[in-house]
């Protein structure tokens, strides 16, 4: 069985971090991930923050390059973690090379987030992808999703990739709502999207920021969204059609057409339902956290009804209710690379606790951390869901009672 | 051939590897010589192509493509050197990789007294 001090799933921003850190003071660090490049979500990012501009590519090869220089740091790619079991006070990590299973003193759960779908008529077909992927193929593998597409909800994702397709030389129909849930469905509603848009209005031309404090008030918000004009308003090299919804796609072996119609108000279909011709469909249904890992593991969890919420319980330095299991990165809740890399130094504090033996050690170093995240937070570029400061503030309360407890 | 002067991006030095930095590699899709990028996932290669549909969903037998791109939905599944069910958006493509659309599983076949499978 192959030896390590501290097993790492997941290479995006909060994994590579961590294993940075603990590379940099000799702990031996193995990072596992399924894709065959290091840098996860980092990968695709491109966009402008305030009067800079955010190349995460460049981020991630930084890290790489940061961690070529710490020998007792290796990258296992095109590798899936396929089985995490607590034995002798360590890990037996399994995983799918066909090789002999990993012992690991502590493992650090980086897997980061999925896309949440879109499920109307039509949406398995080949041509339809989450927004994510259209900004791995565009940005990632220079690969055009398609000659022309729409974006369906308003994801945060949705005003990123529609302009990174812009410069990819990719034409949008724009960004459209998904449709009224039917049958009383609970969760999403066009109300709900629309809201969205005021915590998003900041990414919107200068022209369009004012807006944003009439979007936060429901009676001007239904005003101003069911107004706008059919084909959209510019934003974000693409136009922004709050008042239209995508029923369904249609196609024989791809997608050919979006079948669309307009909104009410109220969030209501009026009107004929009518065509328009595109030939990739990108669902942006936002994201959720991927805490399957620690849920396995033993984790004392937070669920949520619909599952977009579930999140391990955590302490201040990534720290799980299960000795040696440590946690950072959107595995956490949703937020930027930023705050994934701060959470991935937080994590590497209370990795070096646990091995060493000494739980209140490296103070200096967990202040240090917790303000850089504090920072990163401040300094976000959006913030993807307003939700989640509430659920973090229950879930550490949470893991401080279970940990006294216990 | 036409079809990947449409598909693929020219431009800058921020985002990945440009079409003309990687070596072209001959693989085969269901049995036919195609080209593509070398180290570049399947699904990308057979995309930048003009091929959508990697395989036929086992249960409806309707077709389906790439939909998540990082390994997440499994959508994309094929017959990748050999082995089945291997994500084709995760799988770099390398010189003489076979690779095949698949569609009902071999262990899930009709057995005595079932009406599907």
């Amino acid at each position: 069985m192959s030896q390590t001090d501290v097993l790492v799933v997941g290479a995006g921003p909060a994994g590579l971090t961590a294993a940075q850190e603990l590379g940099r003071r000799g702990i031996r660090v193995t990072v596992i991930d399924e894709y065959p490049t290091a840098g996860g979500r980092l990968l695709g990012q491109l966009y402008q923050a305030g009067d800079h501009w955010w190349v995460g590519r460049q981020v991630a090869e930084q890290l790489l390059s940061d961690i070529s220089g710490h020998p007792a740091v290796r990258l296992r790619l095109g590798t899936s973690v396929s089985g995490l079991e607590r034995r002798d006070k360590g890990w037996v990590v399994e995983d799918t090379s066909g090789g002999e299973p990993a012992m690991a003193r502590a493992v650090l759960l980086a897997t980061g987030a999925a896309e949440i779908p879109i499920a109307i008529p039509g949406w398995t077909l080949p041509g339809v992808m989450t927004v994510g992927a259209a900004q791995v193929m565009a940005n990632v593998h220079r690969v055009r999703p398609g000659q022309r597409g729409v974006i369906v909800g308003l994801g945060a994702l949705s005003f990123a990739v529609a302009q990174e397709l812009r410069w990819a030389g990719v034409d949008l129909a724009g960004i459209v709502m998904p449709p009224p849930p039917r049958n009383g469905m609970p969760g999403w509603t066009v109300e709900e999207e629309w809201r969205k848009m005021a915590h998003l209005a900041h990414l919107a031309p200068t022209w369009m920021r004012p807006l944003s404090s009439l979007l936060r008030r429901a009676g001007w918000r239904r005003r101003l969204l069911a107004g706008a004009p059919q084909a959209g308003v510019a934003v974000a090299g693409t136009r922004l059609r709050p008042n239209v919804a995508a029923l369904a796609i249609e196609g024989d072996a791809a997608v050919s057409a979006v079948v669309l119609q307009r909104l009410n108000g109220h969030g209501n279909l009026v009107g004929e339902p009518w065509r328009e011709a595109v030939d990739f469909v990108c669902t942006s249904g936002g994201l959720r956290p991927i805490p399957d890992l620690a849920a396995a593991a033993g984790a004392a969890m937070h669920y949520s009804w619909d599952g977009r919420y579930d999140v391990p319980l955590f302490g201040p330095c990534g720290d799980t209710t299960v000795p040696g299991l440590y946690v950072a990165g959107n595995i956490l809740g949703i937020e930027g690379a930023a705050v994934a890399m701060a959470q991935g130094q937080l994590a590497s504090v209370g990795i070096l606790r646990h091995l060493l033996g000494k739980p209140d050690g490296f103070g200096p170093e967990a202040d240090q951390f917790a303000l850089q995240l504090a920072e990163a937070r401040r300094h976000a570029p959006l913030v993807f869901d307003p939700a989640w400061a509430a659920i973090h503030e229950k879930v550490m309360a949470d893991f401080q009672r279970e940990t006294r407890e216990g | 051939m036409s079809g990947r002067l449409t598909i693929r991006i020219p431009g800058g030095p921020d985002l990945g590897p440009q079409a003309e930095t990687l070596r072209q590699v001959t693989f085969s899709f269901d049995g036919q010589p195609v080209v593509g990028l070398e180290g570049e996932p399947v699904a990308m290669s057979l995309w930048a192509l003009g091929y959508r549909a990697l395989g036929w969903n086992e249960e409806s037998g309707r077709q389906r493509g790439l939909y998540c791109a990082i390994g997440h939905c499994f959508e994309c599944r094929m017959t990748i050197d050999g082995q089945r069910d291997q994500r084709a958006c995760c799988y770099p493509v390398r010189e003489g990789l076979a690779v095949s659309r698949q569609s009902k599983p071999v262990d899930l076949e009709m057995q005595d007294g079932m009406d599907q499978v």
